[in-house]
């Protein structure tokens, strides 16, 4: 029978993955640059991860390695972007397939192996809460745990320190922040980089810490588009993306839960006795996808809705603006 | 090119034999700023051409000059944002060499941009402190808020810290930009044309503030091509013009504004243009009950009936959003309506724009950059957007590019478009060329009709004047001219007939020798209405003239489409109760003359009680606030009155450049 406390306790789960990709990616576009290759920076991260402990049989060097891994991937883009100032769209869906190309290669003949994980954690005092202690602070993996920090980390970094400010600044009016001496390319070269870095970590969260494995481009199977639709949804705000993140990991967990029981509130279950139909349910996550890029690639809502405005274009020192 | 050399004769014609002398705190005062034989060259252009520019503490220097002077150019090499191709800056008596704006201010030498660089979804305070060293890493944002609200006071600056960019007005934001310098312990400000943006009053506190500041001790650069503002803020000044200085750090008292302009353009600027004497011709357009909706789908164009004749220059007057734009917008095609346009003949109601360019028509847009030109294309590619359906530029299937650079290079000598080559991006123009090249793709086809939207906004006087003299010169030529415009001197000078549009409606029709400053003011505003004058005089006065006592939500019930957006309220409530006598008197002498059936006489006598109305307010006025000392001691000319009258009637919308 499907379990509340249990679908919860997946989706905190999977949504970290949601939550590292995604407030990396915010972190990105704040600072002026979008980044849609997110998926591909993911399976790379997870491909790394997975290999590096595999081959060092350390978990804590997989991890590392992935986070490097994304981080040097999002500085292919940030060249392009940056420094070539090219279509920011078209480069960031070349990285994704570059990402997935090198990860497939890189990766191959890994499959069915298995390898160290991140370990499972209780935290001891907070663990004792009923109900919540049991559903938030018990046997989950250690990421899970640093996806809790991560957003207050995150939200106090944007919007009450000075480099977040100079970060803001140069995503909204990167010619003001130049003239006041702030460093636009460095700054964005900065959090493109971070953004990579986390976007690794997410794959890493998959591969080696809650579904543990490798199983080619399935491993991630278009998380890091959920990602960039969130950062939208979430309306560049990483408590928000954060519990949309834990939302999709639960819906989910949902979808595979609803084909276990013969019935469903007094009925026939439809899912469990015909499988096909789960396709469609797990179809949700996607289409939501594809309908959250669609809402936000209005120019006029992005402003209302709160977008960088200097999202996606490219900065050139002295040029006369229209 | 040469350097400018003035004569003896020129200094003494223009009073500028101060050029010749050493000013006198110059021998004592050391110059905080000084910028010695400048030349700043760009590909293509010479910018600065061997320029000299000093500053004393303590003073408002003006940089004057038309667009595209190097006024600009002059300051960015002073902050640091061009690097000088040769010269010398020499601050505070030692040479310096800047890299880049974050050197200058370093100096303390800060430039408040026309465009102001501001982050609009973040605070004042935030804006204020971003790329500091101060705070490193945790923003104590109360504790700089603190910092500014002191800062701002002490100059004397009223702002609130915390308050978001995007919430505050243009002149709070300049502010904004004001303190962001004063932060950074600035002493020299550098100002480019800061009231292109703002509205009269907000440019009042702004010289205010300045003089404030100078008063302080710190000196200001104020870059500006409007002459009054230079002569009412300016210590001194130097009037760039081609990259040339034609008069360096003169005091400006004593300067007349003919002066300052023969300096800045290079030739005498005649302020009174006047067109010649002509009958005009045929109707050739014709509005019949034209209506239509604004932007929001609310009615903002009712029942428009108007003629337009060949020869002549048709002026709408009104304040800005009663409906004008959306008229210019009807009749250029780009927006749908009710009722009849006819050009030629033809209704070129709700017609694509193409067929009214078929028909003779030419549209001189409002916005230059987002209607009137594409701004990433080559002066070439848009001053033949209109004709490169033609030959020879268009050659059977294809563009023939040879004769589109021929006809763009005809076109930028015989316009005077000043840029590089016609290959230069239209963006990379100043205002006054890129309005040139939009009147040369528009008024080259030899127009029939010319729709024309605030020609000369924005513009400088030389520029205004070219603009001016050719719309005269296609009027002299038989084309029909429909010219708005928010300039009532303009508009007075220009036109054959003016119409004042209020609320979507012509209020009234006038023959230039009828109009006068203190109707056409009294009709801008909704008080006065004078529609339908040329089928029976007066007539529609009675009918109508109660209604402007009514308010406007009565009005808008007992004529619900007359309900427009956004009513502008009468300003000058206290006008109401001379109002009234002054339609009681219009409404006997109109039934007087009604039954004498002499229109001549009802016009003479309405124009005595229009002039009697007027000095009654002005009695009330004497009445009601004590006068001026000085003002009883010499009456005031007719001239005065006139402004005096004008400025009180017209309030904020009066036209500050206006010249008699």
């Amino acid at each position: 029978m499907m379990n509340f406390s249990e679908i919860l306790r997946s989706g905190l789960s999977t949504g970290t993955i949601l939550l590292f990709a995604a407030i990396g990616e915010i972190i990105t576009e704040r600072s002026g640059i979008q980044n849609l290759g997110v998926e591909g920076m993911m399976l790379f991260g997870a491909m790394a991860a997975f290999k590096a402990s595999y081959m060092t049989g350390n978990v804590w060097i997989g991890l590392l390695v992935a986070i490097i891994a994304g981080g040097i991937l999002s500085l292919a883009h940030a060249l392009v972007t940056i420094h070539f100032q090219a279509d920011q769209t078209v480069s960031g869906l070349s990285l994704t397939f570059l990402g997935t190309g090198l990860a497939l290669v890189i990766g191959e003949g890994l499959t069915g192996m298995t390898t160290a994980t991140v370990p499972n954690l209780t935290i001891p005092l907070l663990s004792k809460i009923p109900f919540i202690g049991q559903v938030f602070f018990s046997n989950l993996n250690l990421l899970v745990y640093i996806g809790y920090l991560t957003i207050p980390i995150a939200w106090y970094f944007i919007n009450k320190t000075k480099p977040g400010l100079d970060m803001r600044a140069v995503g909204e009016n990167p010619a003001a922040a130049d003239t006041l001496g702030v460093n636009v390319y460095a700054t964005r070269y900065l959090y493109t980089f971070v953004g990579g870095c986390m976007a690794g970590l997410a794959g890493a969260t998959i591969s080696v810490a809650v579904s543990p494995g490798w199983y080619s481009h399935l491993t991630t199977s278009g998380q890091g588009w959920i990602a960039v639709a969130l950062v939208i949804f979430s309306h560049w705000n990483p408590t928000r993306a954060a519990l949309g993140g834990y939302l999709f990991g639960m819906l989910r967990r949902f979808t595979l839960d609803l084909q276990g029981p013969a019935m469903l509130l007094g009925m026939r279950n439809p899912f469990f006795y015909n499988h096909n139909l789960v396709f469609f349910l797990q179809m949700v996550p996607y289409a939501l996808t594809i309908v959250a890029l669609l809402w936000g690639s209005s120019a006029a809502r992005r402003k209302r809705i709160g977008a960088p405005a200097s999202l996606g274009i490219p900065y050139s020192r002295g040029e006369r603006g229209v | 090119m040469a350097r400018f050399e003035p004569s003896l004769e020129y200094l003494y014609e223009f009073n500028l034999m101060s050029y010749l002398e050493p000013k006198a705190d110059s021998a004592t005062v050391e110059p905080v700023v000084e910028l010695r034989d400048i030349v700043l060259r760009f590909p293509g252009v010479l910018a600065n051409d061997h320029v000299n520019f000093k500053m004393y503490p303590g003073e408002i220097h003006a940089l004057l000059g038309e667009n595209g002077a190097g006024k600009s150019s002059l300051m960015n090499v002073l902050i640091g944002l061009y690097r000088p191709t040769s010269g010398q800056i020499i601050i505070n008596g030692e040479p310096v060499s800047f890299n880049s704006p974050k050197d200058a201010i370093a100096k303390g030498v800060g430039m408040v941009h026309q465009h102001f660089m501001l982050v609009q979804n973040q605070t004042v305070t935030e804006n204020i402190i971003l790329g500091l060293d101060q705070p490193r890493f945790f923003l104590n944002l109360k504790k700089y808020d603190e910092e500014v609200r002191q800062l701002a006071e002490s100059v004397g600056v009223n702002i609130d810290p915390t308050a978001k960019i995007w919430q505050l007005s243009v002149g709070e934001q300049q502010r904004v930009e004001i303190l962001k310098i004063l932060y950074r312990g600035a002493q020299i400000l550098i100002m480019d044309e800061p009231t292109a943006v703002l509205a009269p009053q907000e440019a009042e506190e702004l010289m205010e503030t300045l003089r404030g500041m100078a008063g302080q001790g710190k000196s200001i650069a104020f870059i500006s091509h409007k002459l009054n503002e230079v002569r009412a803020v300016a210590d001194r000044l130097t009037i760039l013009r081609r990259g040339q200085a034609t008069a360096e750090g003169v005091p400006v008292e004593g300067m007349s504004r003919e002066q300052l302009a023969t300096l800045m353009v290079g030739r005498e600027v005649i302020f009174n243009q006047r067109r010649s004497d002509k009958e005009p011709g045929e109707v050739i357009l014709k509005l019949e009950n034209v209506s239509a909706l604004n932007n929001k789908n609310l009615p903002a164009l009712h029942n428009i009936n108007l003629e337009l004749r060949q020869g002549e220059i048709l002026g709408i007057a009104g304040v800005a959003g009663n409906g004008q734009s959306e008229l210019v917008e009807c009749v250029t095609g780009l927006r749908s309506c009710q009722g009849k346009i006819i050009l030629n003949g033809e209704n070129i109601a709700n017609k694509s724009p193409r067929f009214s360019i078929a028909q003779g028509l030419s549209h001189i847009p409002e916005d230059r950059i987002g209607v009137g030109s594409a701004p990433n294309l080559s002066i070439t590619k848009n001053v033949i957007m209109k004709n490169y359906r033609e030959k020879p530029i268009s050659k059977h299937w294809q563009l023939d590019y040879k004769a589109a650079k021929t006809h763009a290079e005809g076109l930028k000598s015989s316009y005077d478009i000043i840029a590089p080559n016609v290959e230069t991006q239209a963006r990379k123009l100043s205002g006054g060329n890129l309005q040139k090249l939009i009147l040369a793709r528009e008024l080259s086809s030899v127009p029939q009709i010319v729709v024309a939207m605030q020609p000369t906004r924005g513009l400088d006087v030389g520029a205004i004047e070219g603009v001016q003299e050719l719309l005269i010169g296609r009027r002299d030529e038989g084309c029909a001219i429909l010219l708005v415009s928010e300039e009532l001197d303009e508009l007075m000078r220009l036109s054959d007939r003016i119409a004042v549009m209020y609320e979507g409606e012509i209020v009234g029709i006038m023959e230039d020798e009828d109009a006068d400053i203190q109707t056409i003011g009294l009709m801008m505003t909704g008080s006065l209405r004078m529609d339908g004058k040329e089928d029976l005089p007066g007539h529609n006065l009675l009918q109508k003239e109660p209604e402007t006592e009514a308010p406007a939500d009565e009005k808008a019930e007992s004529q619900p489409p007359l309900a427009m957006a956004d009513p502008i309220e009468p300003e000058e409530a206290p006008l109401q109760e001379p109002l009234q006598t002054f339609i009681d008197d219009a409404k006997t002498a109109q039934e007087e003359t009604l039954a004498s059936e002499d229109p001549k006489n009802f016009k003479q006598e309405v124009n005595e009680r229009i002039e009697k109305f007027f000095d009654s307010i002005e009695e009330q006025d004497v009445e009601e606030k004590p006068a001026k000392p000085d003002l009883p001691e010499r009456p005031l000319t007719e001239a005065e009155e006139k402004e005096r009258v004008l400025r009180k009637v017209l309030g904020d919308k009066y036209p500050e450049d206006g010249e008699k």
